[in-house]
């Protein structure tokens, strides 16, 4: 099928698009009566468009009115980017990110991190500051995701459309205030881009529930030793995950630190359908054994692209150039743009309805033997 | 302490010169000491003395170098910086060109992202090609001295590599500078302050 092809009206879809890594991914979502949802943002890093945005659009779906919540899972780089244009033709939409206790620290970090110079900020702050901007025009608020948080509740020709937030956990939010104080405190040059330390701990989970079908999006949330923290306080604290889901996104591009088995026992079906998007700047994810593990415990496994081992510069230089670089001590690499998308819809009407996946550009089904 | 000015971008990027071109007849007949005197005080009339100009004649046009105190905050070079060409009488243009470099050159914007024990890792942005990025493993030993302290996570530097001619004569340079900016001021500092209040006030938080 096209890519251009929309869902029918008793079809909801989870489509992830991926970048290769480097880039970023996101989640677009289409729930009730033809109502979207982009979960965070990446960008092709050569047009600069937001990926999720060409993607709707390309749909023909009018996102000035249709796009209904536009999650921000955490703050990094690689899901943010283009968020806020996406915000600004949104007109509709409104804007979910994790639960800040101190208000005022937190909009004090962003307006100081966003007026720096443009060398040394950070963009997921200039990002944010957009946004804010966006939302002081439009007058509304922000909803804060916290544990077990409703953020989406419609009902539609007789079926309930949710969406939950999972995390952050109360610990997580905690921390997240005192590393913004420690952030504040890093403000003595203009010069040094702020590289917050754990935000992965801060990713919003979100469970999807349309009738009888639940869907679990698994943002980069890791497992830490402390239960109060990651997975772990979603498994233990949980009060909405009762019915297992049969779509998943894999958690931090299938690494290490988001594997819990408790995860597949107690919150997935056993036919769950899992996809993910890989990692590939210097370290690459996932790695082979994680692969392994996620396909020997999914029915299908889907990644937008693959992990690929980019050893090389870039091929547009002009060859002299090219000859001394070669030449110097640097070991230079190429973060490449692998555009993939993983789309799955299914007919949320019926009981027993299977998901249909379809794979575009980079994206592959995963098979090992 | 006197610095050239980098022609193409950051002004404490490389030690560069900026050139400017006499227009129209910049190919025409010999160098004219007079046409540098006219040039010179029109520039000095509408910018600075502490500008100093030398003059180099090049193949296809007549080319100033001009070296400037860097030290201060200059309102006037940010005025130049900010111009693709800056207008410097009715009939010279002070244009923004790659100075003593030739076009074969290669500029990218880093951030380091991780400290090794005898080097650093850093995402580079391509100031040339645009486009996608990069990962370069950077050693040490090819830092100067007086950059080492600043490497650290999060430190921002510029990296250029191309032919550079001086004198006539071309050779290859690799250059890591470091950038170097003022600390906060507490003006600065209070505006942020006031613009998180303000915003405090307006959004609100379900």
């Amino acid at each position: 099928m096209s890519i251009e092809n929309k869902p029918s009206a008793d079809e909801i879809e989870i489509s992830l698009i991926g970048t290769g890594g480097g880039y970023g991914e996101s989640i677009v979502i289409k729930m009730a009566n033809d109502d979207w949802i982009i979960v965070d943002s990446c960008i092709n890093p050569i047009t600069k468009v937001p990926l999720p945005l060409e993607y709707i659009e390309n749909l023909g779906v009018d996102v000035s009115k249709r796009v209904k919540l536009i999650i921000c899972t955490h703050w990094h780089d690689d899901h943010i980017q283009g968020i806020s244009e996406i915000f600004k033709k949104c007109s509709q939409a409104n804007f979910c990110m994790a639960k800040v206790t101190d208000k005022n620290k937190f909009l004090q970090f962003v307006a100081l991190d966003s007026s720096k110079i443009d060398e040394a900020s950070n963009s997921s702050t200039k990002e944010f500051s957009k946004c804010l901007k966006v939302l002081e025009m439009r007058k509304k608020n922000i909803i804060s995701a916290f544990p077990d948080r409703t953020i989406y509740n419609e009902n539609f020709d007789g079926t309930n459309f949710k969406i939950f937030t999972l995390s952050p956990s109360d610990l997580a939010i905690q921390k997240f205030d005192l590393e913004i104080s420690d952030l504040i405190t890093e403000f003595g040059t203009k010069n040094k881009k702020v590289i917050p330390q754990s935000p992965n701990l801060k990713s919003v989970v979100l469970l999807l529930e349309v009738g009888n079908h639940s869907m679990l999006l698994g943002a980069d949330l890791e497992v830490s030793t402390d239960p109060k923290l990651g997975w772990k306080a979603i498994l233990n604290e949980s009060q909405v995950t009762g019915n297992k889901s049969s779509l998943f996104k894999v958690s931090h591009h299938g690494s290490k630190n988001g594997f819990h088995q408790r995860i597949f026992d107690e919150l997935l079906d056993q036919e769950v359908a899992c996809k993910l998007t890989p990692w590939n700047k210097r370290n690459k994810l996932p790695e082979i054994q994680m692969l392994q593990a996620y396909h020997n415990k999914s029915n299908v496994l889907l990644m937008t692209s693959p992990v690929v081992s980019s050893s090389k510069p870039k091929r547009t230089r002009d060859r002299k150039i090219e000859k001394y670089i070669k030449s110097l001590n640097v070991k230079l690499s190429e973060i490449k743009f692998d555009k993939g998308i993983v789309r799955s819809r299914i007919k949320y009407g019926l009981k027993n309805a299977k998901w249909r996946h379809e794979l575009f550009d980079s994206a592959f089904e995963v098979k090992i033997p | 302490m006197e610095k050239h000015i980098d022609s193409t971008d950051q002004l404490n990027e490389m030690g560069d010169t900026m050139s400017i071109i006499s227009e129209p007849d910049n190919t025409q007949s010999d160098y004219n000491e007079h046409h540098t005197k006219v040039l010179k005080n029109s520039l000095e009339e509408q910018v600075d003395t502490r500008f100093k100009l030398k003059p180099v004649l090049q193949s296809s046009s007549k080319h100033f170098e001009i070296t400037a105190n860097l030290l201060d905050p200059d309102p006037v070079l940010d005025k130049i910086y900010s111009l693709d060409s800056f207008q410097v009488s009715g009939k010279y243009v002070l244009n923004r060109l790659h100075g003593n470099y030739t076009q074969k050159i290669q500029k990218w914007k880093g951030h380091i992202t991780e400290v090794l024990k005898e080097g650093f890792v850093a995402k580079l942005e391509d100031l040339t090609n645009q486009g996608t990025d990069e990962i370069g493993e950077f050693d040490i030993d090819d830092i100067s001295t007086q950059d080492r302290p600043l490497i650290s996570v999060g430190s921002v530097f510029y990296w250029t590599v191309g032919y550079f001619i001086k004198n006539g004569q071309i050779s290859k340079q690799s250059l890591i500078r470091f950038q170097r900016l003022k600390e906060w001021s507490m003006q600065e500092y209070d505006k942020a302050i006031d613009t998180a209040e303000d915003l405090s006030k307006k959004i609100n938080w379900d």
